[in-house]
């Protein structure tokens, strides 16, 4: 029985569980707020904010699992990559992407900012003129150019701080000027340290050589008294070296200079170091963050602040082996650019898709292609400038498949109906058909168990009533007949005696028809009551048959198989007679088997008073008009047996 | 003494005789179908019992057997003269006649008074 309903789920799923695994978090990057400029409140702000945001994506994560317990919904979700190389990774966060894997986090979080991109209107920002700045930073400070010297870096420099005044930026350029002005500054202290050891160095050399000139002269001093100490000892006198106190002073400050050489040495290639690594480390943020247009600009302005032996990137060992799954892979500043550069290509690519599909009034597809580019290029111009009346229409589109995934979720196949409506008019290309009957399937099965369960309470099932009612909420929880059945059941038990009087004297009367309307009613209200409950049922037992076959009657009498059609009707007679619906039903069949039911009735009254020879010719005759009539075989059967030559 | 017979005389009587005994034959031929009343079909069906003592020629196509029943069997005959419309006949033990499904029989059959249809003589036809 759940074969229907899960098959169900797995087509539902497939519309309205898979467009949620492309919006997936990915958390901010870890901004260094020491380094930006007083007027980047706003920005550490924001930067903090999504920290927290991943950090709770950590807490839920779990929550969503439900989400995609079956293989179907992953199946769905790889259905927006390309499924040997890119997906999505519920379990883990992940988002594989041309074989880079990135964080994505909590997708509830992602879903909710897919919501607020869509309701966006970027259009009032200039997202052009924001986009030149980019556009002429990088060829200005692309590699064709030979002239690209000091003045010119720092005018593109100061052209982040225009990009970082538009909204769309998120003061992310910000961080990339910060980043080199940071630099240029322990540049700075690099050299001043630089000639710090350059001083300490002199100054050292000077010490040691006063200390060398000051054991020299001690050495000489030595020399010359060593012949007068002879004739001294022998006059029993001793004389202390002279200017020993002096060369210990010495050489004690030439340690001292040592030392603060070293220090200064140390403090200098920390400098040096602490610039490279920092700056790196922002890059790579910028590339997890999916940042591809500043993670480009940072690499550009790299490329000029450091020299060709520190391309090489040294920070983020873990990140770095997630977005280059290669062994023995060796990180560069280039390697990280074109990087950058391929995820925009594939975002613009993307994004021309989303476009000519909405050109050409393909609304649900162009939504799920904008869904599946919006998980990797969140923070792209070409995302950021999709027009924004082509946002509202697919938002539309796009409400409707979440209710309609919260409908499925709580199988409330009515609701979908209505918006299964709603969704026809605005993306044709839904699979709004395929939907429908599916839907249709559900409703259907859940009402079989309803009127299984109404036929079992016409029978005093208690057991089965109870079970197919489950069945059908298991199929349609909110069946309004499962409601409209309950309703019935619960009235009745208070009414029992009511019932009761009103079957007698229906029963008494022979209106069987009106018993059986309200055979579940009675059915509860006897259920103590064995006698009566025994005629209820055989009451429905008996026009459920004749039901049956003046239903069967009246198939045969569409087929223009009219002998057939009474045929049917006399089983029913026989069964209940006086049953107003088969009089109804006999009397509009009888002119068109007049000539048989007249020989039949002739034989029925032979055979009644005895006649069953007279019975027999006649049954034969009327075998003549409907060869296959059952009640002829029967007749002569019967009239053979009581044949008296 | 001897008188012999004219060969001329001889030759006249034998054909006479031959045709005075076809005539004798068919004579009685004619007298032993035409003494009893065709079997109507309609006339039986529409009034049975009216009919019973009467006695009836009827040429009918051996149907089926209906059943074997103490002193012969009950047999459905098509009636010839009315479109092969079935009624059934009882056919006696002592009919001396071995009966067959698709054997025409002229017979002779007579009403019984509850309308059965009993054969008295059978004659292949």
């Amino acid at each position: 029985m759940k074969t229907p309903i899960k098959h169900l789920f797995a087509a539902l799923a497939a519309y309205f569980c898979a467009p949620m695994f492309a919006f997936a978090q990915a958390p901010m990057p870890t901004i260094s707020t020491a380094a930006a400029p007083a007027g980047s409140n706003d920005a550490r702000s924001a930067a903090s904010g999504n920290s927290a945001a991943g950090n709770e994506a950590g807490v839920t994560n779990n929550n969503n699992f439900n989400l995609f317990e079956n293989k179907t919904s992953q199946v769905f979700a790889d259905k927006f990559f390309d499924v040997n190389q890119d997906s999505i990774n519920p379990e883990t966060g992940t988002m594989t992407w041309k074989g880079k894997t990135f964080d994505i986090g909590n997708l509830r979080v992602v879903r909710a900012r897919f919501e607020r991109y869509l309701t966006q209107d970027y259009s009032k920002q200039n997202i052009d003129d924001y986009q030149a700045i980019f556009k002429e930073v990088i060829s200005s400070l692309s590699v064709v150019n030979d002239d690209v010297d000091e003045e010119k870096i720092r005018y593109c420099w100061s052209r982040l701080f225009d990009a970082a005044q538009y909204e769309i930026d998120g003061d992310m350029s910000l961080v990339v000027a910060n980043n080199v002005y940071a630099s240029w500054r322990m540049r700075q202290e690099y050299g001043t340290f630089s000639q710090s050891e350059k001083d300490k160095r002199r100054e050292f050399d000077e010490k040691k050589w006063q200390a060398l000139e000051q054991s020299k002269i001690m050495e000489y001093d030595a020399r010359q008294a060593s012949s007068a100490s002879l004739s001294r000892t022998k006059m029993g006198t001793k004389t202390a070296p002279v200017g020993a106190s002096e060369l210990a002073n010495r050489v004690e400050e030439k340690a001292s200079s040592l030392a603060e050489l070293a220090s200064v040495t140390a403090m200098k290639e920390l400098t040096g170091a602490q610039a490279v690594l920092r700056y790196q480390s922002q890059v790579v943020a910028f590339l997890m963050g999916r940042k591809f247009q500043h993670a480009q600009v940072a690499c550009v302005f790299y490329r000029y602040i450091y020299r060709g032996t520190a391309q090489e990137v040294k920070v983020g060992d873990k990140e770095l082996k997630q977005l280059f799954p290669v062994s023995g892979f060796v990180p560069t500043n280039d390697a990280l650019e074109s990087l950058s550069l391929e995820a925009q290509r594939d975002i613009k690519e993307g994004m021309d898709a989303v476009n000519m599909l909405y050109d050409t009034d393909q609304k649900y597809s162009a939504l799920e292609r904008l869904m599946e580019t919006f998980a990797l290029g969140e923070y792209d111009y070409n995302v950021r400038a999709f027009p924004y009346q082509k946002k509202v229409d697919l938002l539309k589109i796009y409400k409707n498949l979440a209710t309609l995934k919260n409908l499925a979720d709580n199988k409330d196949w009515g609701g979908i109906e209505d918006v299964l409506n709603n969704i026809k008019p605005i993306a044709k290309d839904f699979p709004y058909q395929e939907v429908l009957s599916k839907v249709k399937t559900a409703q259907r099965a859940s009402d079989m168990r309803v009127l299984a369960a109404r036929q079992a309470a016409a029978l005093g099932n208690l057991p089965m009533v109870e079970k197919n009612l489950m069945q059908a909420a298991e199929f349609w929880p909110l069946n309004p007949g499962i409601e409209q059945l309950n309703k019935e059941l619960v009235g009745l038990t208070s009414g029992s005696l009511k019932y009761t009087q009103k079957f007698d004297e229906l029963y008494e009367r022979g209106n069987y028809r009106d018993i059986m309307e309200d055979s579940s009613k009675y059915a509860l209200a006897f259920m103590q009551d064995k006698a009566r409950a025994d005629k209820l049922k055989k009451v429905v037992e008996n026009l459920s048959r004749v039901d049956m076959l003046i239903a069967q009657s009246d198939e045969f009498a569409t087929q223009k198989n009219y002998y057939a059609a009474w045929e049917m009707l006399e089983n029913a007679k026989n069964i209940e007679h006086s049953d107003p619906l088969l009089s109804r039903a006999i009397a509009a069949l009888a002119p068109q088997v007049a000539d048989y039911v007249k020989i039949l009735s002739r034989a029925k009254e032979s055979e009644k008073n005895g006649d069953y020879a007279v019975a027999l010719n006649y049954y034969l005759a009327a075998q003549e008009i409907s060869p296959t009539s059952q009640v002829c075989r029967l007749g002569v059967e019967e009239c053979v047996k009581n044949y008296r030559p | 003494m001897n008188a012999k017979i004219n060969p001329a005389i001889l030759a006249l009587i034998i054909p006479l005789i031959a045709v005075v005994a076809a005539v004798f034959f068919l004579a009685v031929k004619h007298e032993s179908a035409s003494a009893y009343e065709q079997f109507s079909y309609s006339k039986y069906i529409e009034a049975p019992k009216q009919l019973a003592g009467n006695k009836y020629s009827l040429k009918g196509e051996i149907d089926l057997k209906l059943a074997e029943l103490p002193g012969g069997k009950l047999i459905s005959v098509k009636c010839s003269d009315f479109g092969g419309k079935r009624i059934a006949v009882f056919f006696p033990n002592g009919l001396d006649v071995n009966i067959y499904t698709g054997q025409r029989f002229d017979m002779r059959v007579e009403i019984g008074t509850q309308g059965q249809i009993k054969a008295s003589e059978l004659k292949k036809y």
